[in-house]
């Protein structure tokens, strides 16, 4: 076991693969927090993409309508929370709580009446990696980074995209400015409530896409509890990456590849049973929060706004 | 209601034929069981500077949230430049060309200074041109004798720097209807003389500003004319020329006010004379990695019966040194002593046992429990030392002496169970000194920190809490008083130091307070005459 | 001395509290009809659920009716799955009150159910009498729950890590755990799947009508005491002055880091303890699916019943009911386990939405 075993090409390439989905949740979850809201139901979110997701696809046969599907899905749940959480003021945490384990049922139960029960599970055909023209020539980091399926290409540019709409647009500003003070936005004349509303359904929709990404491009089926814990490590990386859309893309990297890394050390390491290797993602993720406790925080996160406000 | 505003009397005397730049007719606001505004009528006039003056809760800054577009009236009407308007929310207003300063400056301190000025303004174009936007402000700014440093983060900037970001916020959307709530609460007599100046220069460009405030010299200095406000009504208008600090007391006074003294079942223990000196401030040195000399080698001392003053502006040091004195901060170096017991780098109830007991800064965020009856909210801190022997809450006791303070101190609340979040402000604060009284029966008060103990109360409350705290230093303990009201401080105290930058500049007997010399030391200048 | 006029003060007094404040008398009658209205749209939608599976709407409620309280053996099933999620829940419910959120409680029941397992196996030679040394399964349970919980507490106290996620991440770590111990050291050797041998019938728990074990009783008994412990005793006061506002807790001389510390330790105990009764009581087996997130459904039990106990118990049997009422429709429409999951979060939301409606 030397040094070049962790930096394989196909490692680092499945690290990419890995990490795509972690980002465009993550991405979500971002412009979501950013926007002066926490939403604990990632889990089931992405769940209820995934499961969606593959639905559809498996019974169209279109990619890209089950993509939009589980899209949708996600869009309508986080208009439900955003709703309950801007208008109704309601307290974030628990009414996420409460989506988590209705989205999380729902993936399952959709799936179950839908399929029904079947002797072998069904499968779709998986998103093919598409070998960049020029770029998929590069030795090594071409394969590494250009040689990727489309979701992942479209996960790596929603990192610019958010962050020209975060730091270049007004709506980037409105957006920051809800998440830091939406008191300030509303004196100023600016629909604070259908700002956190819109930006709760697109937010939802991208995390659901997360979850889509997983039957669709890894595994070809879906399970009940794929998503294995990735919801909860995407709102720990937000706040490591300090809300910023270029730290949250390395901490989505380094996790992709910690996911990449577990299968290839299980095989070498093989006196150490094999839940060690399992658990390495958590434990990581639970040592880089302890040490990012004191980082920036937008400063209404969590907080329902309140127009009229005597004492 | 008809637009013939001609039969409409305003102010003995002062008929115009124009109309008004903006006329209130008729404003009613409740909150709950509150009246905030009774049949307000307001008319301002163009180009003049328009005080609103009354006390704390007299209504000035609810009517002014609703010609902002922040409240909605009940009823009642609002006509600008002759013409019926309807606001309902700050886009109409601002649509009006009407702006307001709050109070509590509704700016983002994480953003820059431009980002907060060209914030909802920035042109309706996909991307933000900051450098055009810069080069624009850049010019504006020098036409109202105003500047500040575009790209530094609002939160680096001093408060009287930030209230200058928030007046170009609003003179760059074109405000031509100014309303600035209470603006020189946390500025410096020197910052808010600079202020005036600036005012005094938007009204000969046509501006109308209203000014929001209690304070009746700073009304006497710069306004035009002054509606004086009290219990939701626009009691009277008069001309600032005809006016004396005489007249205005007695109209914003009303009746004789009906304040008499109270009388306290338990009286403070008069405290035995273990020390003459009941705090022991020397060398006290607090400093963090981001901000090395928040307290620089800070000494002071309290005696017995003393009431002492820590004054300057806000954020340096003063609070920092209250709070290692109590326990929520460790120095780095120096030595704080209670009576002759060190207690440098204790906990929090190592102070309490010391005798040291506060009276929080923001009464709601810091001292009560919102959701827990005002009873227990009353105990908390005494329980330290009510239950000292005893697994189990004794409820009886405590509802007890919820029932004797409301008695005492005369709190409106329906019962001693009822939730504390029910109690207005001035009866929170009633209930705080309430527990400071408490716990001098059970145990040693030996030093009160008081830290603006009257914020935002009205007259009467606020006398009340001052009587409270001569009465505690008559009784021997020793109290220190951190305030941001410079007359309040000058009034209740013996001595005070004032603060600059984490250094103590000035230590002031009674008999040598002057606001300005004590201004000039709180921003490090030399007194000017 | 009682007198009567004392009780009529008293009663006055909590008349004068509950209803007379701000007109709490006419909201408490509007209260009424909104979660009315929340409990028919619940019913609305999990019914299209069960017609979804072809299941005949009327029948099938009536089916789980029937089946979690109607017979001796099915209410001692609803009891039986009532005691993990009361206890789960008064864990959550407790932490709740002092501003603490155990989120991954399960991560605490597996912990506690592989500490009582290690225990009970151990217990195996002694070859004692049947019952008698589940007290000790019992007390490593808690210990091992305690630990569990400890890790967040301490990470919150000294770094101030946010027990919201670490308690989570400690979730899906002890499943990993526990599928080691009972496919690997601990593995049942006539049984392919990873489930460990049984514990030593001397650390079992006895059982009462119906197949329901005393379990319950100790859920119950330990409801009650956590109820004098926080509404009643000095430690409780100060934990309820931490969650109502922690600024004046501290102002006030509470130890909060300290504290935070002692109320997971304190949550994570008890969500271990609820480990240990599933395995003395019930499946007297380590496995992995021990739990259906009991500890998840623990969240949604301590929030409905607003983290006061009395609140939780009744939470809790209803999704009790609610778990054995699906099972019963799993064997006869085929209705997915995972429905009760979202019968559950329905039946959640809808309450949420009607006292978050309750409040404008």
């Amino acid at each position: 076991m030397s040094i070049i075993d962790f930096l394989r090409a196909s490692l680092l390439q499945g690290a990419v693969s890995y990490s795509a989905p972690l980002l465009t949740a993550a991405m979500g979850e971002l412009l979501l927090e950013r926007c002066g809201m926490l939403d604990v139901s990632l889990e089931g979110k992405m769940a209820l993409g995934a499961s969606i997701g593959f639905l559809v696809y498996y019974f169209t046969g279109q990619v890209l309508l089950g993509l939009a599907a589980s899209m949708i899905i996600g869009a309508i749940i986080g208009i439900a929370f955003g709703y309950i959480a801007v208008y109704l003021k309601g307290n974030q945490i628990i009414t996420g709580m409460g989506f988590l384990i209705l989205s999380t049922g729902l993936a399952s139960l959709i799936y179950r009446l839908t399929i029904g029960i079947r002797n072998v599970a069904p499968e779709v055909k998986t998103l093919d990696n598409i070998k960049l023209p020029l770029l998929g020539k590069i030795p090594y980091l071409g394969q590494v980074f250009f040689t990727q399926p489309a979701l992942a290409y479209f996960a790596y540019l929603l990192v610019p995209i958010m962050i020209f709409v975060l730091y270049k647009t007004p709506l980037g500003l409105h957006i920051r400015a809800c998440g830091e003070s939406p008191r300030a936005l509303d004196t100023l004349g600016v629909n604070v409530f259908k700002i956190r509303l819109w930006v709760s359904a697109v937010s939802g929709g991208l995390i659901a896409l997360g979850g889509a990404y997983l039957p669709m491009v890894l595994t070809a089926t879906y399970e009940d509890g794929m998503i294995a814990g990735r919801g909860w490590l995407v709102l720990q990386l937000v706040i490591f990456g300090r809300y910023l859309p270029t730290a949250v893309l390395l901490g989505s990297l380094f996790f992709g590849y910690l996911e990449s890394l577990k299968f290839s050390l299980i095989l070498l390491v093989p006196q150490l049973p094999p839940q060690l290797f399992l658990m390495l993602p958590y434990l990581c993720a639970m040592i880089v929060l302890v040490f990012s406790q004191k980082t920036y925080r937008p400063e209404s996160l969590l907080k329902p706004y309140y127009r009229e406000k005597k004492n | 209601m008809s637009n013939d505003i001609s039969r409409i009397k305003y102010s003995e005397g002062i008929l115009r034929e124009e109309n008004p730049r903006v006329l209130m007719q008729s404003i009613n606001k409740r909150f709950g069981e509150v009246q905030a505004l009774d049949n307000a009528s307001l008319s301002l006039e163009k180009g003049e500077v328009h005080a609103l003056l009354g006390e704390n809760g007299a209504g000035k800054t609810t009517l002014m949230n609703i010609l902002s577009g922040l409240y909605v009236a009940d009823s009642g009407e609002v006509a600008i430049d002759g013409r019926k308007v309807d606001i309902h929310r700050p886009k109409d207003a601002a649509d009006h060309g009407i702006g307001m300063v709050h109070q509590h400056f509704e700016l983002i301190s994480n953003f820059t200074a431009l980002e907060n000025i060209i914030l909802a303004a920035e042109g309706g174009r996909l991307v933000i041109d900051m450098d055009s936007k810069h080069k624009e402000l850049e010019e504006l700014m020098p036409r109202f004798g105003l500047h500040v440093d575009l790209d530094a983060n609002v939160r680096d900037l001093s408060v009287g720097v930030q209230q200058k970001v928030e007046i170009i916020k609003a003179l760059y959307r074109g405000v031509s209807i100014l309303i600035l709530d209470e603006p020189t609460t946390m500025l410096t007599p020197q910052e808010a003389d600079s202020l005036f100046s600036v005012i005094s220069s938007f009204t000969k460009q046509g501006l109308t500003v209203i000014l929001i405030t209690h304070k009746i010299k700073e009304v006497l200095k710069v306004s035009n004319r002054i509606t004086v406000m009290r219990h939701g009504k626009c009691v009277r208008t008069v001309r600032t020329s005809e006016a004396s600090e005489k007249l205005l007391v007695e109209i914003m006074m009303g009746e004789k006010s009906s304040y008499k003294g109270f009388s306290i079942s338990e009286k403070p223990k008069t405290n035995k004379i273990k020390s003459e000196t009941m705090l022991l401030v020397e060398g006290l040195t607090i400093g963090e990695p981001k901000q090395p000399s928040l307290v620089e080698n800070v000494s002071l001392k309290v005696q017995n019966g003393e009431i002492v003053g820590l004054v300057g502006v806000c954020g340096n040091g003063q609070m920092e040194v209250a709070e290692a004195i109590y326990g929520v901060r460790k120095p780095n170096m120096g030595k704080i002593a209670i009576c002759g017991k060190e207690i440098t780098g204790g906990s929090v109830i190592e102070s309490l046992r010391a005798g040291a007991f506060l009276i929080p800064e923001d009464r709601i965020h810091q001292g009560i429990l919102p959701n827990l009856s005002l009873s227990e909210t009353l105990i908390l801190g005494p329980h330290n030392f009510l239950f000292k022997h005893s697994l189990m809450l004794n409820f009886k006791r405590i509802y007890e002496l919820g029932r004797q303070a409301i008695e005492d101190y005369q709190i409106k609340a329906p019962n001693e169970r009822a939730d504390t979040c029910l109690l207005s402000g001035g009866n929170i604060q009633k209930l705080i000194i309430a527990r400071a009284f408490l716990f001098s029966s059970i145990t040693d008060l030996n030093l009160l920190i008081a830290f603006n103990p009257t914020n935002g109360l009205d007259v009467m409350s606020a006398q009340f809490v001052h009587d409270r705290l001569l009465e505690i230093g008559s009784s021997g303990a020793g109290v220190l008083l951190i305030s941001e009201d410079l007359d309040e401080s000058m009034l209740l105290c013996n001595r005070i130091y004032v603060f600059f930058k984490g250094r103590v500049v000035g230590e002031l007997a009674h008999a040598d307070f002057d606001p300005y010399v004590m201004g000039a030391m709180m921003t490090g200048g030399e007194p000017n005459d | 001395m009682i007198s009567i006029n004392k009780i009529k003060l008293s009663i006055k007094n909590w008349i004068n509290t509950k209803f007379l404040q701000k007109n709490r008398l006419i909201s408490g009658l509007n209260g009424f009809g909104i979660y009315l209205a929340a409990v028919i749209v619940a019913l609305i939608i999990n019914s299209s659920f069960i017609a979804w599976a072809g299941g005949n709407i009327i029948s099938s409620y009536e089916t789980m009716i029937q089946v979690s309280l109607g017979s001796a053996a099915g209410l001692g099933q609803t009891l039986n799955k009532c005691t993990p999620l009361l206890l789960a829940g008064i864990a959550v419910a407790v932490g709740n009150r002092g501003r603490v959120s155990n989120i991954g409680s399960d991560g605490q029941i597996y912990m506690g159910a592989i500490f009582a397992t290690g225990t009970g196996l151990l217990l195996v030679p002694l070859n004692m009498p049947i019952y008698v040394l589940s007290p000790l399964v019992l007390l490593a349970s808690i210990i091992g729950g305690a630990f569990w919980c400890g890790i967040p507490g301490v990470l919150k106290a000294r770094f101030g890590t946010s027990e919201l996620f670490t308690t989570i991440m400690l979730l899906f770590m002890a499943n990993f755990i526990t599928d080691y111990f009972a496919s690997g050291p601990w593995r049942a050797p006539e049984v392919p799947d990873s489930i460990s041998r049984p514990i030593a019938t001397s650390g079992f728990l006895p059982k009462f009508f119906g197949g329901a074990h005393v379990g319950i009783i100790i859920a119950i008994v330990v409801a009650i005491a956590i109820y004098f412990l926080i509404e009643k005793s000095v430690l409780g006061y100060k934990i309820r002055t931490m969650g109502d506002n922690p600024d004046a807790a501290k102002l006030a001389g509470i130890n909060i880091p300290l504290y935070q510390f002692g109320l997971l330790a304190l949550s994570g105990a008890i969500a271990g303890l609820a480990g240990g009764i599933e395995i003395a009581g019930l499946d007297h087996r380590l496995m992995t699916g021990l739990s259906p997130s009991y500890g998840l459904m623990a969240v949604l039990v301590a929030s409905l019943g607003k983290n006061k106990p009395i609140g939780v118990i009744i939470s809790a049997f209803l999704f009790a009911i609610l778990m054995v009422g699906s099972d019963s429709l799993q064997r006869s429409i085929n209705l997915p386990s995972s429905a009760v999951m979202v019968f559950q979060a329905v039946v959640y939301l809808s309450i949420l939405l009607a006292r978050t409606i309750r409040e404008q």
